[in-house]
């Protein structure tokens, strides 16, 4: 599959015309716009780790019979704002976004809008948000679904959650301390 | 080993264990029977330090250390283990990663991925669990016996001294009730441990036959005796007295 590599724009336009997938590791990026052209498949997996502000526009327009896959974890120090824009134009497409995020002091805001075009059909659009607050961190997550058709299938999760009491009483009872535990629930939670 | 003096225990206000007093040598298996609500997973989870529970009077010593003073942690690296009856799945975190940061943090020393590797695979075909089990989430999707033949790859490579079975019995198949038992037999025999068993059923006590059966009801324990109460228990159930009586008085 097709390796794209992102340089050190800022703004990226990006017009996919072969399968590809991206790794995305930089925090430094403002806005990125995708089109992906019929019958391709694409796919980002992004990790970030934000210590500064960070503001991060994601635009997606899809055509006939594509695929596209976003996997997002980042953890987020500071003010994180992630706007995604999705919008399915043709039939038969696939949208999924799957992000997990920690928000360990800072606060991370999410908006998806998912946009499904009018005399589309066959079209597929997911959204899953799971956040976890750490050290007063704190979430907001607007997760929008603009149908306008009725033949499509979509579908929304997004969970808002503080680390598990049962989950560190389970691991101190088998000897590991606060710290240690914390840590192997953040991980985990990463890469559920 | 562990004495529980005059034990009250309180969660929301609400009296659950009341002048519960128990003492366990080394080396010793105890069974504690009782109805449902009697407070027998209430007093597995004091041992271990639950803070949802408080103790409103009396004391536990283990090994001449004042546990109430201990967290859960302590308890833990001093040789206590629970077995809960359903263990609680921690998604992502798996059973490798936890257990290498257990280990080292237990024994205070660097375990190289071999030397983990090494410990781990031994016990894993030991307990006749697949080797990918070690690389599979906290109990994650797991069935019944799946998760408490995991509860027992963790016991195995910690290697506690008092473990305390919080109804292990539950949930599983007699096939895998039969290895679980038999791995446990294997390391009291080899590790000198005691155990706490409690259970409604005799299966696992043929395996590990205790030296006292308790029965508990209302919060305290009202009866004691060799291991074959729990059989006595199991055939009569908890009103066997009166079954008795009754059965004299009909003839």
């Amino acid at each position: 599959m097709n390796k794209i590599l992102l340089d050190k724009e800022s703004i990226i336009n990006l017009v996919i015309v072969e399968d590809s997938i991206c790794e995305i590791n930089r925090n430094d990026i403002n806005e990125i716009n995708i089109e992906i052209k019929d019958n391709i498949k694409f796919r980002i997996i992004h990790k970030c780790k934000n210590s500064t502000t960070n503001n991060l526009k994601i635009n997606i327009k899809q055509n006939n019979n594509s695929e596209f896959i976003y996997n997002h974890n980042f953890i987020n120090n500071n003010i994180y704002n992630l706007d995604i824009n999705i919008e399915l134009k043709g039939n038969n497409s696939k949208n999924k976004i799957y992000i997990n995020g920690i928000s360990d002091m800072g606060k991370s805001n999410i908006t998806l809008n998912g946009k499904v075009n009018d005399n589309t059909k066959d079209n597929e659009l997911l959204e899953k948000v799971n956040l976890l607050n750490i050290n007063e961190g704190k979430s907001v997550v607007l997760p929008n679904m603009f149908i306008n058709t009725k033949n499509v299938i979509a579908d929304h999760a997004v969970s808002i959650t503080n680390i598990n009491e049962d989950y560190l009483f389970y691991l101190n009872s088998k000897g590991i301390d606060n710290d240690n535990a914390k840590k192997l629930i953040i991980d985990g939670f990463l890469n559920k | 080993m562990l004495e529980i003096n005059n034990l009250t225990v309180s969660v929301s206000d609400k009296i659950i264990l009341k002048d519960f007093s128990l003492t366990i040598k080394e080396h010793e298996i105890h069974t504690l029977m009782g109805l449902n609500g009697s407070g027998k997973s209430t007093i597995c989870k004091v041992l271990m330090g639950d803070p949802t529970y408080k103790i409103v009077e009396g004391s536990i010593f283990y090994k001449g250390i004042d546990l109430l003073k201990q967290d859960t942690v302590s308890r833990a690296r001093m040789g206590l283990y629970l077995v809960n009856q359903n263990p609680i799945e921690i998604p992502g975190v798996k059973n490798s990663e936890m257990l290498r940061v257990a280990l080292e943090q237990k024994n205070n020393k660097h375990y190289s991925v071999l030397e983990f590797y090494k410990i781990v695979n031994n016990i894993l075909e030991k307990i006749k669990l697949d080797k990918d089990f070690i690389h599979r989430g906290i109990n994650e999707n797991m069935s019944g016996g799946e998760r408490k033949k995991n509860e027992l790859l963790h016991l195995w490579v910690l290697e506690p001294d008092l473990i305390i079975l919080d109804e292990i019995d539950s949930g599983v198949d007699i096939d895998n009730l039969n290895i679980i038992s038999e791995s446990l037999k294997e390391y009291y025999e080899t590790h000198n441990a005691s155990f706490l068993i409690i259970t409604h059923h005799t299966n696992i006590l043929k395996k590990l036959v205790p030296n006292y059966v308790h029965i508990l009801n209302d919060g305290k324990i009202i009866e004691s005796k060799d291991h074959t109460l729990a059989f006595d228990i199991e055939n009569n159930g908890f009103n066997r007295t009166n079954k008795v009586s009754e059965s004299i008085d009909y003839e």
